[in-house]
């Protein structure tokens, strides 16, 4: 493989710079866990590499009032090692736990998963249902983009290549709400998903409707996808089993599943019903309603 | 394009011309001839490449060698004394059978030394969790899960 040059800048100005100098050949690099086997694979041929690691102000987590700022380089694994963001925020921490390994979460960040827009990427669905936002950083300035207007297709994103993922911004969603997140996968470590899912569901506040509901599912369509029909079959309803089971029958048009090496388009479509009855039973769960959990609480 | 780092080497301070698209593996295997990483896939799924970085395990096949800079990398070299005495984890792993071909022992042993450093008494959850990217196609895993539940009550 040719040599190629790496850069360390630890300012955001800097590393817009380096980008501008190094020219379209140039890419970003965070954990390097897609980037460095993209590369292996002759996917992805960069000139140059520009680590963002070391960037001042880009890794941590910040609770500020209703919003929590993730720094794009927050690793997996600082994710998990935040009790309270499991409390907080179980869907996202369902996802990040049963995402590759301990050693690719030790590398591997947020908004590396958020950028790289794989169908497949475990943190989309949870940050679409929590309503998340990204912030980016590019030559025309910052601005802030809905996750919902983001992911535009396979692999692709609404950033211009030269704007850099700053943090995501997660509204919280406050105590009388609770989410899950299940991968379809065929073994526990180092699979990707056949096929992911998030919920994110509000309770009225004497706690017998749904009031709001969010759904998302992954390798289901080009992008990750929020699941409207199955929204409104939940929202305003009694928060009960027959509810669910409905929401799962409204679960429609938007998918659009596909066969491949992995599973069947039908089995993804008939999984997608299962799903969605076991995340949103776990959800209910967790806010202290009598329904059954899809897995050991931890 | 070549740049000179330096980094911490199994305790010892060390410097080298690296390139920025070289993986720690091929730095740790070529210029240093640490032979004990070992390179499966290439591609961070199975786990023969793990080294520990500041504390972590990770897989070198797809850790920039450049990001080793300023920071410090264990391999298995580093783990015995230099009077050639086995760190308790390698001990136990003879003890228990959890070496047949050894391809994947360097790996699972500094996997476990890194959960062992952070935690001393773990559950067999976290010895599996902790050992989930590690691959092993000879033992059956229940061997080295054994390994590593003896070691945790020894001290290094
Ligand atoms: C063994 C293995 C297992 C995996 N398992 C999973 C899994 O279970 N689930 C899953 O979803 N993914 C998985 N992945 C894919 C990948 O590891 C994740 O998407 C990871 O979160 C990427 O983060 P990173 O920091 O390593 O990204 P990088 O490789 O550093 O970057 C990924 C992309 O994002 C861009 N980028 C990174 N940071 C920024 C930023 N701040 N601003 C702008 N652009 C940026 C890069 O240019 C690149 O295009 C796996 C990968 C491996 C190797
Ligand atoms: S060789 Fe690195 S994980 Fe397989
Ligand atoms: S001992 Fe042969 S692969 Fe594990």
């Amino acid at each position: 493989m040719k040599d190629i040059s790496y850069h360390k800048p630890i300012t955001l100005e800097e590393a817009l710079t380096l980008k501008r100098e190094l020219g379209p050949g140039a890419h970003y690099i965070s954990g390097g866990t897609d980037v460095m086997v993209l590369r292996r694979q002759r996917k992805l041929d960069p000139t140059a590499l520009i680590s963002l690691l070391h960037v001042g102000g880009l890794a941590g987590l910040r609770w500020e009032g209703e919003v929590l700022r993730l720094g794009a380089a927050t690793t997996l694994c600082d994710i998990l090692a935040d009790r309270g963001l499991h409390e907080r925020l179980p869907a996202l921490t369902d996802a990040v736990r049963v995402m590759g390994s301990t050693q690719m979460r030790n590398v591997a960040t947020m908004g590396g998963n958020v950028m790289s827009a794989a169908p497949s990427g475990d943190t989309l669905c949870p940050l679409l249902c929590l309503g998340a936002s990204c912030r980016l950083v590019g030559e025309e300035g910052e601005r802030l983009v809905p996750l919902d207007e983001f992911f535009v297709g396979p692999r692709q994103n609404a950033a211009r290549p030269e704007e850099i993922l700053t943090e995501l911004v997660v509204p919280l969603p406050g105590p009388r709400s609770s989410g899950a997140f299940i991968k379809l996968t065929r073994r526990a470590a180092l699979d990707l998903a056949l096929l992911n899912m998030a919920v994110q569901l509000w309770l009225s506040p004497d706690g017998a409707r749904l009031e709001k509901a969010r759904v998302a599912a992954g390798v289901v369509a080009p992008t990750p996808l929020r699941l409207c029909g199955a929204e409104e079959a939940l929202t305003g309803q009694p928060a009960t089993t027959a509810t669910l089971e409905r929401a799962a029958q409204a679960i429609g048009g938007e998918c659009s599943p596909r066969d491949s090496h992995r599973c069947s388009a039908w089995y993804r479509e008939e999984m997608l019903r299962v799903l969605l009855v076991r995340a949103a039973s776990t959800a209910l769960a967790r806010l202290g309603l009598d329904f059954a959990l899809s897995g050991p609480e931890i | 394009m070549k740049r000179t780092i330096e980094f911490e080497l199994n305790g010892q301070l060390v410097s080298a011309e690296v390139g920025g698209g070289q993986t720690l593996l091929e730095l740790l295997r070529q210029r240093f001839e640490l032979t004990g990483v070992k390179e499966g896939c290439g591609a961070g799924e199975c786990g023969a490449c793990t080294v520990i970085v500041d504390g972590r395990a990770l897989t070198a096949c797809i850790y920039p060698a450049m990001e080793a800079e300023g920071r410090s990398v264990t391999t298995i070299e580093g783990l015995a004394t230099a009077e050639g005495a086995l760190h308790p984890l390698q001990s136990a792993f003879v003890e228990h059978g959890a070496v047949q071909c050894g391809f994947c022992t360097p790996g699972n042993v500094l996997s476990a030394k890194a959960l062992l450093d952070q935690n001393p008494d773990p559950s067999e959850d976290e010895i599996r969790t902790a050992l989930e990217g590690n691959l092993c196609r000879c033992t059956g895993y229940q061997q080295i899960i054994e390994a590593v539940k003896a070691a945790a009550g020894r001290k290094p």
